[in-house]
């Protein structure tokens, strides 16, 4: 079936059968590499992408059900100011990651600074419960979000916090 | 982000093929054929006899076939390789193969086990134990068991071989390189140059890409040289959970003589572990655990006894800290055990017995170096106000005894502590064998260029040896600069494991610094450096004697865990891990803290929740995707010390958290519950019991 939907900015059409996931269109048909495919079953959370605003695991959302939607991956991501808060704030902490979880990290860490954009450790650290990794070291993880977090106020507002 | 770093399922080739295993439905027996569906245009199933070169990985003494060919020895042992364009079609195809098998009894068990089981064995004796076992005041026994464990590293096990005019290009993600090249070039059966070897990102691997790659890299490598074309094979998450290699269960039986005054007099221990149907480590698993079974404490007289026992699951593998950190568990609930036994304070009863500087170790070697036990254990007693906590919690535990609801008034706290070491570099005879190098080129332009096979499981660990580079020749750290990895263009640096990429990579990087800086204006650029490393530990060193110096480098480690219980469901919260650790010289404060707190996570995780269980010598599909992994939010406070470091040699710490942490969280969970356990992963239901028990 032909589905139609918006993937990070641009309105894009793809042929895809019932038994196709998201993932594997964005892999495959638009070889955006960002989300990686691991457990398949929605248990990891590497394959996380923001669709119409919410953090999802791509790799349990029909292909056909994003017709009309609008997707983000973390090519798209890259292309935005929100994401140049996020790399401010985790370089500044020195948050190291994997590069597997990468992605789902960086867009977790939008989809809860959308959501509380003065978010508490706590906030913080169960944002990442979906992200299955045993690359980061939470402490470190929790100052680089609080950091973007900062970082993003400034851009904004024009002071700190 | 950086979109450099590509994944095994990020590459392809034009034409590339996908390949899939055939696996065995049967955990012991005779492999009498394979009935394939009619194998559609352009697919291939491939059998042990086609395989060009040796059918068998070779590795440290030990050897396992790439594809059984008559006996078949575990549930989902390769026994074929499915091969064709389209990665689903492969799959179903694997699946849809009917294996003929003759079936023998499989052995599962490994506590009780017969001689056949029997993949290695170490016995050793120092002094005269049975006559201080006569004249003990008390003796004190206990059994510890310790569960499998996971590795749950970033992408699951894969490999993608092409070819490059007369080479074969192997891309895959592995801890040792040559290792890969090595075993693909037997199973070939072509000279190692003709195979190039181009690791591809890695991620935290926790020891897990030390081997098993080298298998999956000849796997594609076959499938690749048989249907000449590209070929990709990549495990899925949950293949690669239930077949790939585990921590291994080990169950460990102490048994010590005490005298009057709680004197540690003798120890007899046996060790037993499982290592499925086969493990290249078994040598190093055991090694490991016969040292550490006697902890770091001295103690005059010493029985060992360490069984690596073959059954017929899936193999068990090296898991961060490899067998060290089942045994100090054991010997730190061991000693805990004694102090209660003899009415002593478990701190008191450590720092008495502690190894220090002359002190000799289990196996005769006398220690070298100044060991800070007393420091270590006073900084992290200190930091967590243990003394007024073990004291109120011990307090708590006196009064609720015998009292009806007594749990009802809150929740229950307790307390603990442990010491432990890790031993840097590798201990058995063949593992470390060949000499390892590392090559460095001042260029005319000024640059420098570093040449190693060492995998960087981090980018921070590239970034310190180019600034370690960069310091020592007085160069910017942007003139620095990793040559690519692949195995034509850089020498073998040997295994990127227990720490060796700061104990000895970084080590040859400094000593080619060094060289080139004495060269450096007296020959002319471009000038090269090539300096190696050759483990001097096999002269020192006797592990089927256990005699000797097992290691060049310890570092050592105390840390206390604080937890708390909740009386309505009985999960254990850690409220607190204090580390207090003598690393050497810390090279990165920030990236050492960082590797210590992930650690803690981890070893917690394997201490209360992540639960690897064989049901019929096999893992479950739907268990092992739903694996309990330690999740961010239950990360406790961790506080850590590098005060008493008491060397300038950079030393490895990334495995002390598994060898320390878990022994204390059983401690502070048994003086919670008011009974020893002996035994993690430790639950809910396990506490539930302790409680009734109490």
């Amino acid at each position: 079936m032909t589905v139609g939907f918006i993937l990070n900015g641009e309105d894009v059409v793809v042929q895809a059968g019932a038994d196709r996931r998201l993932l594997d269109i964005l892999r495959d048909t638009f070889k955006l590499f960002g989300s990686k495919a691991s457990c398949r079953v929605g248990r990891c959370g590497s394959c996380s992408v923001i669709l119409n605003g919410k953090l999802v695991p791509s790799c349990l959302i029909p292909a056909f059900s994003v017709r009309g939607g609008e997707v983000i991956t973390i090519e798209g991501f890259m292309q935005t100011d929100e994401y140049l808060d996020i790399a401010a704030g985790f370089a500044r902490s020195g948050v190291e990651m994997c590069g597997f979880c990468e992605s789902a990290k960086i867009l977790a860490t939008e989809a809860l600074l959308d959501k509380s954009p003065r978010p508490t450790r706590e906030e913080i650290l169960s944002a990442f419960d979906g992200v299955l990794c045993r690359c980061t070291d939470p402490r470190t993880l929790a100052e680089g979000v609080a950091a973007a977090s900062d970082a993003r106020q400034r851009r904004l507002y024009g002071r700190a916090p | 982000m950086n979109e450099d770093r590509r994944f095994l399922e990020d590459l392809s080739e034009p034409l590339m093929l996908h390949a899939a295993l055939v696996r065995s439905p049967c955990a012991h027996g005779e492999l009498l054929g394979i009935d394939a569906p009619r194998l559609p245009h352009s697919y291939a199933l491939i059998k042990a006899g086609d395989i060009p070169g040796k059918n068998r990985l070779d590795a440290f003494g030990r050897a396992m076939p790439v594809l059984a060919d008559d006996e078949l020895s575990y549930k989902g042992e390769a026994i074929a390789i499915a091969v064709g364009p389209d990665r689903f079609a492969v799959e179903k195809l694997a699946g849809d193969c009917v294996v003929r098998f003759r079936e023998d009894t499989p052995v599962f068990a490994y506590e009780k086990f017969s001689s056949d089981q029997l993949e290695a064995k170490r016995t050793a004796v120092v002094g005269d134990p049975d006559a201080a076992f006569e004249s003990a005041a008390h003796i004190v026994e206990g059994v510890y068991r310790t569960g499998r464990q996971e590795h749950w590293y970033a992408e699951p096990h894969g490999a993608l071989a092409r070819f490059a005019y007369d080479k074969l290009e192997i891309s895959v993600a592995t801890q040792w390189p040559f290792h890969v090249r090595r075993t693909v070039a037997s199973v070939l059966g072509v000279k190692p140059e003709d195979v190039v070897v181009l690791p591809c990102e890695i991620g935290t691997h926790l020891d897990g890409k030390l081997w098993y790659p080298s298998l999956v890299a000849a796997f594609a490598a076959v499938a690749a040289v048989v249907s000449k074309r590209p070929v990709r094979i990549l495990f899925t998450r949950g293949e690669d959970a239930r077949f790939s290699p585990k921590r291994p269960a080990v169950t460990i039986r102490h048994r010590a003589a005490v005298g009057p005054m709680g004197e540690l007099i003798a120890l007899e221990s046996r060790a037993v572990v499982d290592i499925g149907a086969a493990s290249p480590f078994a040598e190093e698993i055991i090694d490991r655990l016969c040292l550490g079974s006697f902890g770091a404490y001295r103690c005059p007289h010493i029985r060992v006894e360490g069984f690596a026992v073959r059954t017929n699951t899936p193999p068990a593998g090296p898991f961060a800290g490899f067998g060290l950190a089942q045994a100090f568990f054991a010997i730190e609930r061991h000693a805990d055990r004694i102090a209660e036994t003899v009415g002593a304070d478990p701190v008191e009863w450590r720092q008495s017995h502690a190894l220090g500087k002359s002190d000799r170790l289990a196996s005769g070697a006398l220690l070298k170096e100044n060991v800070p036990s007393a420091e270590l254990m006073d900084s992290v007693i200190t930091m967590s106000d243990y003394r007024r906590k073990w004291s109120s919690y011990e307090l708590m535990r006196h009064s609720r005894a015998g009292k009806e609801g007594r749990r009802k008034d809150g929740p229950l706290r307790g307390i603990g502590i442990s010491f432990a070491y890790q031993g840097n570099g590798f201990l058995s005879t063949g593992t470390e064998s060949g000499s390892y190098s590392v090559e460095t080129t001042l260029e005319k332009d000024g640059t420098l260029e570093i040449r190693t096979s060492a995998v960087c499981g981090s980018r921070e660990t590239a970034a310190l040896w180019r600034r370690t580079a960069s310091e020592l020749l007085a160069l910017d750290d942007e003139a620095v600069r990793l040559a690519p990895n692949r195995t034509d263009a850089v020498p073998d640096s040997g295994p990127s494991s227990l720490s060796r990429n700061v104990t000895v990579v970084t080590k040859l990087i400094e000593r080619c610094c060094a060289a080139i800086r004495k060269q450096r204006f007296r020959d002319p650029l471009p000038i090269t450096v090539k300096r190696s490393y050759r483990s001097p530990k096999s002269a020192e060193w006797d592990g089927i004697r256990m005699e000797g110096l097992p290691f060049s480098l310890f570092s050592w480690a105390a840390a206390v865990v604080e937890v708390e219980i909740d009386p309505v469901d009985y999960e254990p919260k850690v409220r607190g891990v204090w580390l207090s650790v003598d690393g050497g010289r810390i090279l990165s404060d920030r990236k050492a803290r960082s590797s210590l707190t992930t650690g803690v996570l981890h070893s917690i995780g394997w201490a209360t929740r992540e639960r690897a269980v064989l049901s019929d010598g096999a893992y479950d599909l739907q268990e092992m995707l739903s694996y309990d992994l330690a999740v961010p939010s239950e990360a406790p406070p961790v506080r850590i010390d590098f005060t008493w470091n008491d060397s300038s040699v950079p030393k490895g710490i990334g495995e002390l958290p598994f060898s320390c942490v878990p022994a204390a969280l059983v401690q502070a969970v048994s003086q919670a519950a008011g009974r020893g356990l002996g035994e993690i992963p430790i639950d809910a239901a396990a506490i539930r019991d302790a409680l009734e028990e109490e």
